[in-house]
């Protein structure tokens, strides 16, 4: 056999055994890597090697996958620190900063974390100030979750104000609806009309164009519809009346009663809230302040002019309940209402007088049917079912 | 056996940048014999070191086929056999003088007492046993030079190939490598010499071959090349008239003090000369067969290729 | 053989010469020595630091004396043409290369050792690792050493292709592509888990074959056990298997350099 033969032959060897023994390798491997914590668990020496040399967005996509993996696998709590070290590796990920957000705010359900999510938008934000998602992330915030539809309108202008899809003007528009500016809501939805039927002159057969246009002419006619119904609602409004009462099924367990001639599927607010907050909201701000102070914002819906709703109060850790009194609202606001509420009360509660109503004194002013309750520490801790309040 | 054999021995280069092919040595037919000392010259870039270092198995030939001691080149058993010297030192300049000996000599395969017992014989006998300890890089160029040649005796070589082994060396180590060199050849051994000192090449060599361009353009004994063919006559008391008469055979008369000097071409006319001289009165001082010297004959080489 | 390591001890002393590597020898020995910095921290928490940073250390520098030392050795001979009076000496072309090649294993070995024996002293030396008996520390800090000789064997994967890159190209060349492969490799430990990943069985797959046949340095990092000082089971089996691996890359690797060193002209 030639020395040649004889080298091809070994060399080939060599690389079959290299093989067998790396699989062989991989067996053991798991042993001697970090487990799964959440700390810097999943940083391995590679990833940070590679975000060390400069490769940092490279390590802040392989983290990415990471995330996907605990969307799949349920474990939705691990997910905002490993987002904190993506956007801190990678500062203009944008989807990273998106998808944090909404964990904290919607998926977690845990309401105490919406500021946290908005302080986490705004660094987005400051990292990215050209990139329209942020800003219209921050303008959804406002609008579906805390229900500021001023604040909305400001975020979703600054949004539309860059280069964006016309979803984002739509949304302008619903802000304005809803914080019941019609007039501009309307501008909105002309413009976008004519936009939409120039694009489709230029496109014909583009069904996005096609569906823009038409969006925008619906909603445009629904504006004008409603503008005129529920301005006759101005003229015959009538009178809502709320009462309820308060049970404690066991210790910490709450159910609250109530009996109401709002319509069908309104939304009332029921949250409770330490007495002093006013006074230490004063002095202090801040989400541990929240947490402390703020324990219920929850918002069940009237059926069949009743509505009833539990409050568990059980995990001492969410809730610490270390005051002495609380204060239980029951309340409901025309404009976080459902559209088939707001045909029968109007978009700022122009339908609404007398009863319970009371008038906020803003511009435009706004209605609102409103009752709250005192609820000692007893009340809610105290061992047997009973009623505890009952409100008018 | 010859010593060196090469059959149309030739090597090409290629130039990347001018995009052509350079011919460094083309088809060389070269013989060196056993126990001869052969002068290998030939200006710079003629293709000598080129030739030697496919003799050593540095580079490959293009084509053609070349002998060491009667095997093909870069055949590892006949390095064993042969040493070589290269042009300006290239050593490992952190080693001592000792080391650097004791390092080589161990890829001859020596060791132990029989290695320390040749470095100590070798760097005495070039004149280095006081700087052995002494690192290398600390050498003058006459010491590198030394040490250079000592470690091309370690193995006992049948065939020394020596490239500018004199160069930067004072007259008496000059002397003493010739004498080296002589009695290297009077020991059996073969010496390819590589040199531009062209003294020393007259003074030692038994055959030379000169290389232009990549050619073997001359090649043969030393005082075959050398000889002019021309007789120097040095005569005294010869009158003027008769000079003028030998003048027709004489290629060239000079008159120098009192004497004439009268060239012949040949040895017939050179008899000629004497014999009309001593006919005429005059005497005859000396006759002596002109050579060129190597340089002339090198110049005149390479002026012709032009 | 003689011949080899002749040259392998010329080798060692031409690179113990090197400034360079007494520098990052000495700096590395500096932090390591520094780390009596850490008594801010509490004991536990100083001891893992230390470990940490002073393997770390080893890695970085074994890395970079690995790079640096061995991607110069042949250019060099080539460039002063020292090469030649060794080629025309009898020895095959392949031994020279293996003699480089043991020469600067040796040079590695030792640095890193030392490095590493230093670290051990360090580590020994706070009261707190001396926790339960000075022998029975010794013994569960000794795997320091383990976990160093583990790295010097994958860096000698490194060193191979240092040599292997610097056969046809130079010096600087061959750090550039040796460092680039170093990345490549040490990120295929990665690799490994993406493949549980990915959805796509022709990406998995592709990922697959990489990652067999990429050098993976990553099978050298048992840190995080000698850091925290647990022994997964089978240890020693891995560890021969892991060696065993890099000397059959080096085995390759070496068998390519000294195939085209061959036919390389000096």
């Amino acid at each position: 056999m030639s020395g040649t033969a004889k080298r091809v032959i070994l060399l080939v060897l060599c690389i079959l055994l290299i093989i067998v023994l790396q699989m062989k390798i991989d067996v053991y491997r798991p042993k001697y890597k970090p487990g799964e914590t959440v700390s810097l668990g999943y940083i391995s020496r590679e990833v940070l090697a590679t975000a060390l040399m400069g490769l940092r967005e490279v390590a802040a996509s392989l983290l990415w996958m990471k995330i996907e993996d605990y969307f799949h696998s349920g474990e939705h709590e691990k997910i905002p620190p490993l987002i904190r070290i993506i956007t801190w590796l990678d500062p203009h990920f944008v989807e990273a900063y998106s998808s944090g957000a909404w964990q904290l705010a919607w998926n977690s359900e845990d309401w105490r974390l919406i500021p946290s999510a908005e302080a986490f938008l705004e660094e987005g934000i400051k990292n990215n100030p050209d990139k329209y998602e942020l800003y219209a992330d921050m303008g959804w915030l406002y609008y579906d979750k805390i229900k500021d539809y001023d604040k909305a309108i400001e975020w979703y202008k600054r949004a539309s104000a860059l280069k964006s899809p016309p979803q984002v003007r739509r949304m302008l528009a619903h802000s304005y609806e809803r914080a019941g500016k019609i007039d501009e809501a309307i501008k909105i939805w002309k413009k976008l009309i004519e936009e939409g039927k120039k694009e489709v002159e230029r496109n014909p057969k583009n069904f996005e164009a096609i569906f823009n246009r038409d969006v925008a002419i619906h909603n445009y006619n629904m504006c004008i519809i409603r503008k005129i119904d529920r301005a006759a609602l101005a003229k015959r409004p009538k009178p809502y009346y709320l009462s309820f009462k308060v049970y404690r099924v066991s210790p910490r367990i709450l159910q609250i009663r109530a009996k109401t001639n709002l319509p069908e599927l309104s939304r009332i607010r029921v949250s409770l809230v330490d007495e002093d907050i006013a006074e230490r909201k004063k002095k202090s701000l801040g989400w541990q302040l929240m947490n402390e102070t703020e324990y219920i914002d929850v918002w069940p819906q009237v059926r069949k002019g009743e509505m009833k709703t539990d409050i568990d109060l059980t995990d001492a850790l969410k809730y610490p309940l270390k005051g002495e009194r609380f204060i239980l609202t029951i309340s409901l606001l025309p404009q976080t209402q459902p559209v088939v509420v707001q045909d029968v009360l109007g978009w700022l509660g122009e339908g609404m007088a007398g009863g319970d109503v009371v008038v906020i004194h803003s511009s435009p002013p706004k209605k609102k049917v409103e009752k709250s309750a005192i609820l000692t520490l007893n009340d809610i801790t105290g061992q047997q079912t009973a009623l505890i309040k009952e409100v008018k | 056996m010859e010593a060196v054999k090469t059959e149309g021995l030739t090597k090409h280069f290629y130039d990347p940048l001018r995009r052509q092919a350079v011919v460094a040595v083309d088809n060389l037919d070269l013989v060196v014999e056993r126990g001869e000392i052969f002068g290998f010259l030939g200006p710079n870039g003629a293709g000598k070191t080129t030739t030697i270092k496919m003799l050593l198995g540095l580079i490959f030939p293009t084509s053609g086929q070349a002998w060491v001691l009667g095997n093909p080149i870069g055949d590892k058993k006949t390095r064993e056999k042969i040493s070589y010297m290269p042009e300006n030192p290239y050593f490992y300049d952190f080693m001592t003088g000792e080391d650097l000996l004791l390092f080589y000599g161990s890829l001859f395969g020596l060791k132990g007492k029989a290695l320390k017992d040749k470095v100590d014989e070798l760097l005495h006998l070039v004149g280095l046993s006081e700087h052995r300890k002494k690192e290398v890089r600390g050498y003058s160029r006459g010491m590198l030079q030394r040490i250079g040649i000592a470690q091309a005796l370690l193995n006992d070589p049948e065939l020394l190939i020596l490239d500018e082994p004199t160069s930067g060396l004072d007259p008496i180590a000059h002397k003493e490598v010739r004498e080296l060199f002589i009695r290297l050849k009077e020991n059996g051994k073969t010496i390819l010499l590589c040199s531009h000192q062209l003294s020393d090449v007259e003074m030692v060599c038994d055959r030379v071959g000169i290389m232009n361009k990549g050619k073997l353009v001359k090649l043969g004994r030393l005082e075959e090349l050398l000889k002019v063919g021309e007789m120097e006559i040095t005569v005294e008391g010869l009158e003027p008239q008769k000079v003028e008469q030998i003048e027709k055979v004489a290629s060239r008369v000079y008159k120098k003090d009192n004497n004439y000097l009268l060239y012949a071409e040949g040895e017939e006319k050179a008899q000629e000369i004497i014999d009309f001289v001593r006919d005429n009165g005059g005497r005859v001082l000396s006759v002596v067969p002109l050579r060129r010297s190597l340089e002339e004959l090198f110049v005149e080489i390479v002026k012709e290729a032009g | 053989m003689s011949v080899i390591w002749s040259i392998a001890r010329g080798t060692f002393k031409e690179s113990m010469q090197k400034k360079i590597m007494w520098v990052f020898f000495g700096i590395a020995l500096l932090i390591i020595g520094l780390s009596f910095i850490f008594s801010y921290f509490s004991p536990s928490e100083e001891l893992t630091l230390i470990k940490s940073i002073g393997l770390g250390i080893i890695y970085l520098f074994g890395v970079l004396i690995a790079l640096i030392i061995t991607a110069g050795l042949i250019p060099t001979e080539i460039e002063r043409r020292t090469i030649h009076t060794v080629l025309s000496k009898p020895i095959e072309r392949w031994q020279f290369v293996l003699g480089k090649f043991l020469g600067v294993a040796l040079v590695l070995f030792m640095n890193m050792m030392l490095m590493a024996i230093a670290l051990l002293i360090v580590v020994m030396s706070k009261g707190s690792a001396r926790a339960e008996g000075f022998f029975k520390a010794l013994v569960t800090n000794s795997r320091i050493l383990e976990a160093t000789l583990l790295l010097f064997f994958y860096l000698l994967i490194l060193c191979a292709f240092a040599i292997l890159f610097s056969i046809f190209s130079t010096t600087n060349i061959s750090i550039t592509l040796s460092a680039f492969v170093f990345i490549i490799g040490s990120l295929s430990d990665y690799v490994a888990d993406i493949i549980k990943l990915s959805h796509n069985p022709l990406t998995s797959l592709v990922l697959k074959v990489l990652h067999l046949i990429v050098p993976n340095f990553g099978n050298a990092s048992i840190y995080n056990s000698v850091i925290h000082g647990y022994i997964p089971a089978g240890e020693a089996r891995y560890v021969l298997m892991a060696i065993a691996y890099s000397l059959a890359y080096c085995l390759v690797l070496m068998l390519l350099s000294t195939w085209i060193f061959a036919g390389k002209e000096v």
